[in-house]
């Protein structure tokens, strides 16, 4: 009989130590760790989700996207001051509400983020966006790193991302873009990009709520 | 005399952070630190603590396992817990009528400081 490895005991084992250094982390007060291990994490958190995926319906529901990219902007504005970079939330749009499952958006927002601030170049901001069109509401981030290669522009456009590295942007393992495609098509939603001519636009594409908007 | 709080957690790093924490700010406080439930439990029986710091998954009696003992007490079942775990549940803890839930890796000190501090106040410790 085939065993199957239980991914909550397989998670708490990941998180156990990480946990540890991150409490460490804080109480030293050394930023680097508290971010390094909160990445690791949000891996193991986002691996385990992923693979928890398909055996149970997802609780979608309507939920406020500017929310989601305020906490996502605070919480990582210490990390972008870090290295003197800066994160900028447009709310210049509309913001209608989304219907999806909290903690996937809240994942995909986070990741594009954090690639923004891995690759963006410290001289401009980066940026998180939200744009309303017609049915749909794209949640993003906009960088002014280099630009993607070809095959995972494509791939992004079309759907999933291999989880491969990314040659123009060193150090990424496209793990974070492989998961949030997955988390995106479980919600009915797909992934976006656009290349710059100074950088990258990546985006969450999902349903706009029918249940109202916000402002 | 100073406060007891047992603190239960296998991790013999976090659990002596933690406890150097919580010495340090609370000055009332003497934390004795257990690296498994079973232990914790002999000696709650005998010295009942005020506060219960405890881990879920842990080497031989679990977390859950020791809930299920304090409940099971008319003495112990008035112990406050909280519950810092890295599978942190909100429904768990309500459901064995825990005073918190942390999630281990998350919960920033002084947040735990002051969710300590808390419920030491609530059981009238000054």
């Amino acid at each position: 009989m085939e065993e199957v490895l239980d991914s909550g005991l397989l998670a708490h084992e990941l998180k156990a130590p990480l946990a540890t250094i991150r409490q460490l982390g804080l109480l030293s007060g050394d930023e680097a760790v508290v971010y390094e291990s909160e990445k690791a994490l949000q891996l193991v958190e986002n691996l385990t989700l992923l693979a928890r995926l398909g055996q149970t319906e997802l609780p979608l529901e309507p939920l406020n996207p500017r929310a989601l990219a305020e906490e996502v902007t605070a919480s990582l504005s210490p990390q972008f001051s870090a290295a003197g970079r800066a994160l900028q939330l447009d709310l210049s749009g509309r913001a209608d509400l989304i219907w999806g499952e909290r903690r996937l958006v809240q994942s995909i927002i986070e990741n594009l983020a954090r690639n923004a601030l891995r690759y963006a170049d410290p001289a401009a901001a980066s940026r998180l966006f939200i744009k309303c069109r017609g049915e749909r509401v794209l949640i993003g981030a906009r960088d002014y790193g280099p630009r993607l290669p070809t095959h995972i522009f494509r791939a992004i456009n079309q759907g999933v991302v291999p989880p491969q590295a990314i040659s123009r942007r060193p150090g990424s393992s496209g793990l974070g873009l492989y998961i949030s495609s997955h988390f995106a098509r479980a919600m009915g939603a797909k992934l976006g990009a656009r290349q710059h001519l100074d950088g990258v636009s990546v985006w969450l594409d999902i349903a706009r709520s029918r249940q109202g908007s916000w402002l | 005399m100073k406060r007891l709080i047992f603190l239960v957690d296998d991790d013999p790093i976090l659990r002596r952070a933690w406890a150097g924490l919580l010495e340090q700010a609370l000055p009332e406080v003497e934390v004795v630190i257990f690296g498994e439930a079973g232990s914790a439990l002999e000696q709650m029986a005998a010295e009942p603590p005020a506060l219960l710091i405890l881990d879920l998954i842990l080497d031989g009696m679990g977390g859950i396992s020791l809930l299920n003992e304090l409940r099971g007490d008319l003495t112990l079942r008035q112990i406050p817990v909280i519950v810092a775990s890295s599978l942190a549940d909100v429904a768990l803890g309500e459901a064995y009528g825990v005073v918190a839930v942390v999630d281990k890796a998350r919960v920033r000190p002084e947040e735990l400081v002051a969710l300590v501090r808390r419920h030491l106040d609530e059981r009238g410790v000054a």
